[in-house]
């Protein structure tokens, strides 16, 4: 399932750099998103779950997803 | 007559010869291994992050001295997403340390380029492909000076945004051993 959900994402927006625990099924799922937003001197993902990108909006990757 | 109860600190010298079901040894020098902790973690986490991320996986130990040697094994549950037509990618691995101990205890190469150890390939370019597989690491931790809690997590980055990794893929566990040897 997540690999329809890193597809979506792909198709939407490449290079999207995101992690997160579970799957992401829900709305709820995808608020939990942690988006990458650069990366620290220690190489560590600096994140937020505040998506930064407005093309990647929860109706828009569902309804990749549901074409996949 | 039987003993109900022989007092060992007094009147016993000696050695017990080996063709009497003793030992022959006229010491005895305490085994090195003082403790194991382990961890078998199975929830899934899915990154596509170049940056290092935590894969969930932990392990904490409380040392019992401070020059003691912690030895850690992990292995790595993981299923590649190859989402473009590039036909290998991978991921790296690094552990970290925090509580009673911090900075890293391992990382298998710092630095971008070619710092993914782990690849998952396919022939067919062009075509989506999953792999899973399982990935064993080692390392030995002799600076952590303390005998306070320390836990150990893993954190792996990917090779690319356009590839994805799902650590525990499908609740399939990973695991993480620590041993604490005695200096």
């Amino acid at each position: 399932m997540s690999y329809k959900f890193f597809k979506a994402v792909r198709n939407i927006r490449p290079e999207t750099e995101l992690s997160f625990v579970g799957e992401i099924e829900t709305e709820e799922d995808f608020k939990k998103i942690n988006w990458s937003i650069g990366v620290d001197e220690n190489g560590f993902s600096i994140t937020t779950t505040t998506n930064p990108h407005s093309e990647l909006t929860w109706t828009a990757v569902k309804e990749e997803m549901d074409k996949l | 007559m039987a003993f109900a109860t022989i007092d060992v600190t007094k009147g016993i010298t000696g050695v017990t010869p080996v063709a009497n079901g003793g030992t022959g040894a006229t010491s005895f020098s305490p085994g090195k291994l003082l403790q194991i902790q382990h961890t078998n973690y199975n929830t899934s986490v899915s990154t596509s992050d170049q940056g290092y991320v935590t894969t969930g996986l932990t392990c904490a130990i409380t040392p019992s001295a401070t020059n003691s040697k912690i030895f850690g094994m992990f292995k790595l549950q993981a299923r590649g997403n190859g989402l473009t037509s590039s036909y290998e990618w991978g991921y790296a691995c690094k552990v970290d340390r925090s509580g009673g101990a911090s900075g890293t205890a391992f990382e298998e190469k710092s630095g971008t380029g070619q710092s993914y150890s782990t690849y998952f390939i396919s022939n067919a370019s062009g075509v989506t492909t999953n792999i899973a597989q399982h990935s064993s690491f080692q390392f030995l931790d002799t600076t952590h000076n303390t005998t306070s809690a320390i836990t150990y997590t893993v954190f792996a980055k990917v090779q690319s945004g356009n590839q994805a990794v799902d650590f525990q893929n499908a609740t399939f566990p990973s695991q993480f051993t620590l041993w604490e040897i005695a200096a």
